[in-house]
């Protein structure tokens, strides 16, 4: 009788640590804009995350990403306060940029 | 006729059409930045960190939006007044004293042509001497590499004058005043690099900034022929000095921006040249001139999270000119080796990028050679030294994020030129100071 409550202790845990991983996997990748930059250089995330860019200057920005499989994906013009999500499905190093300010960028490496 | 077109270019920008605050002129237009992105004081031509960076990658930073033809136009109107009148005309056209004059008109290529070749071409009215000529040009192209796995920017430059490619406010071309009168009386001497060869040259060069730290530049320039000074409407051709051979010049610059809002340049730059005085070739030599520059920039901004906040910034630059003249010992019976010093140093503080008053120290000194300074019909020069002051308050009401003015900006100045020595004399040097008064109107197409 008291075997089938740790049983269930143990098969909640395992489950929970699951989940746990699960959205931790999930869960957004902040990245501040700030006087012209990132305030990442380099991130590392799984494939499937997502990375939300916040524009926190006083002037436009862009988010630009670049693969290292030659893809392109131009996210447009971002106004201060804005975000923009960016989801990185595909496992691979990328770039992204502010096409404006051309000194901004960062690395993305997406694992598997 | 000049005073009605003065008060006209200000109810024009002030009854113009109202549009979402973007940008000035070409450059603006392509980036969809505020003019006080770039620039110190919302205008050009001082540069901001992100200017320098901008101007360093070939001036084709975009945001995107569809190219449109960067053309943008820039006109100059003044009131000078100077202690003294100057007997016979200020210059042709103008009466002795207090001339209004539309100093310029300017029309600019000013921006990108293809992913990493840009150019910036100045085209300009001088209503001072009333002609048109090719002014100011640069074309670039510049790509990023990674030596040493440092970020890097190299390019390559062609134009027209030694020192437009620079990054810095320190060094001639665009040094500080950035306008002044064409019609107040201003020294005799000057470095053959302080804008003599502007225009007269054309030459190729190399860049990089190599890890957001060291700067190098080397270019190599040739004196243009009468025909091409001809067609881009450099004057005078007759009589003006004839270059021999390439001028090779040279830039090595430290420098740094800094995240906290500071950001500092320590350099030098120079270059040599072979020259026929006054195009006369009859002594079979040439005068040699070999100027050795030295400068520093400082600049603070206070708060770097806003792009309106408080600015200081500091220029600095000695010249150096060593001149073997060779040429003009024998047809003019000058010194065969002679010495010439500038030094300037300014320092301005923009006030949310509004308001902004500077203030520049002047030196020119060197050695006393009355057959080498003084002009056939003008007063006798034994020296060639001058110094003085200069102060200036400029007033920007547009170019920042939330102006309401997108297609132009407009700024105007109250400029004060005071000499404690002119032309190698102090006693009277006061005559020559100069009040200057300026509206400069920009606007993109």
């Amino acid at each position: 009788m008291t075997k089938r409550p740790i049983c269930l202790a143990l098969a909640l845990s395992v489950v929970g640590i699951f989940v746990a991983q699960a959205s931790y996997g999930t869960e957004p990748t902040i990245i501040d804009q700030v006087r012209q930059r990132f305030s990442l250089s380099k991130i590392s995330i799984l494939s499937g995350d997502v990375v939300h860019y916040i524009n926190h200057d006083d002037v436009q920005h862009n988010i630009h990403v670049f693969g290292s499989d030659g893809s392109d994906v131009d996210r447009g013009l971002q106004n201060p306060g804005q975000t923009i999500v960016q989801k990185f499905d595909k496992i691979g190093e990328y770039t992204v940029r502010c096409s404006i300010h051309q000194k901004m960028k960062m690395k993305v490496e997406v694992r598997a | 006729m000049s005073a009605i077109f003065f008060g006209l270019i200000t109810a024009l920008v002030f009854l113009g059409g109202m549009r979402d605050a973007e940008a000035v002129p070409a450059f603006a237009q392509q980036t969809g930045q505020p003019c006080a992105t770039c620039h110190v004081g919302a205008f050009g031509p001082q540069l901001k960190p992100y200017g320098r960076d901008f101007k360093l990658r070939g001036y084709t930073a975009t945001d995107g939006k569809p190219w449109k033809p960067p053309i943008a136009m820039t006109i100059q109107t003044s009131f000078t007044h100077t202690q003294s009148a100057q007997p016979g005309g200020a210059a042709r056209w103008f009466a002795p004293n207090d001339n209004f004059a539309l100093d310029q008109v300017s029309v600019y290529y000013a921006g990108r042509i293809a992913p990493n070749l840009g150019a910036f071409i100045q085209t300009t009215y001088d209503g001072i001497a009333r002609v048109v000529h090719l002014d100011n040009a640069d074309i670039r192209y510049a790509d990023e590499f990674s030596p040493f796995d440092m970020d890097s920017v190299f390019g390559f430059t062609v134009n027209n004058s030694p020192t437009v490619s620079d990054l810095w406010n320190s060094t001639p071309v665009w040094g500080f005043p950035y306008n002044s009168s064409g019609l107040a009386p201003g020294p005799v001497a000057s470095a053959i690099i302080d804008g003599q060869l502007g225009q007269r040259v054309a030459g190729t060069g190399a860049y990089a900034l190599w890890g957001d730290w060291v700067y190098t530049e080397f270019a190599l320039y040739r004196g243009l022929g009468r025909d091409v000074l001809n067609a881009t409407g450099i004057v005078p051709v007759s009589g003006a000095p004839r270059i021999d051979g390439l001028v090779p010049y040279w830039r090595l610059a430290l420098q740094h921006d800094f995240d906290s809002g500071h950001s500092f340049e320590l350099g030098t730059y120079g270059l040599h040249a072979n020259i026929y005085p006054n195009g006369d070739r009859s002594a079979g030599a040439t005068d040699a001139y070999t100027d050795i520059a030295f400068d520093a920039n400082y600049q603070f901004i206070t708060n770097p999270d806003v792009t309106t906040s408080d600015m200081i910034s500091a220029h600095a630059t000695l010249i150096h000119e060593k001149q073997d003249l060779n040429a003009s010992s024998i047809l003019a019976g000058s010194n065969a080796h002679n010495t010439l010093n500038i030094f300037r140093a300014d320092v301005s503080y923009a006030i949310a990028a509004t308001v902004t008053p500077s203030v520049q120290y002047f030196n020119t000194w060197g050695s006393a050679d009355a057959n080498f300074y003084t002009s056939p019909n003008g007063p006798t020069i034994y020296r060639p030294n001058s110094s003085g002051f200069i102060g200036e308050i400029a007033y920007v009401p547009f170019g920042k994020p939330d102006s309401a003015i997108s297609w132009g900006n407009i700024r105007f100045a109250a400029q004060y030129v005071a000499y404690t020595q002119f032309n190698g004399v102090s006693h009277g040097a006061n005559a020559n100071n100069a009040l200057y008064l300026s509206v400069w109107l920009a606007t993109h197409f």
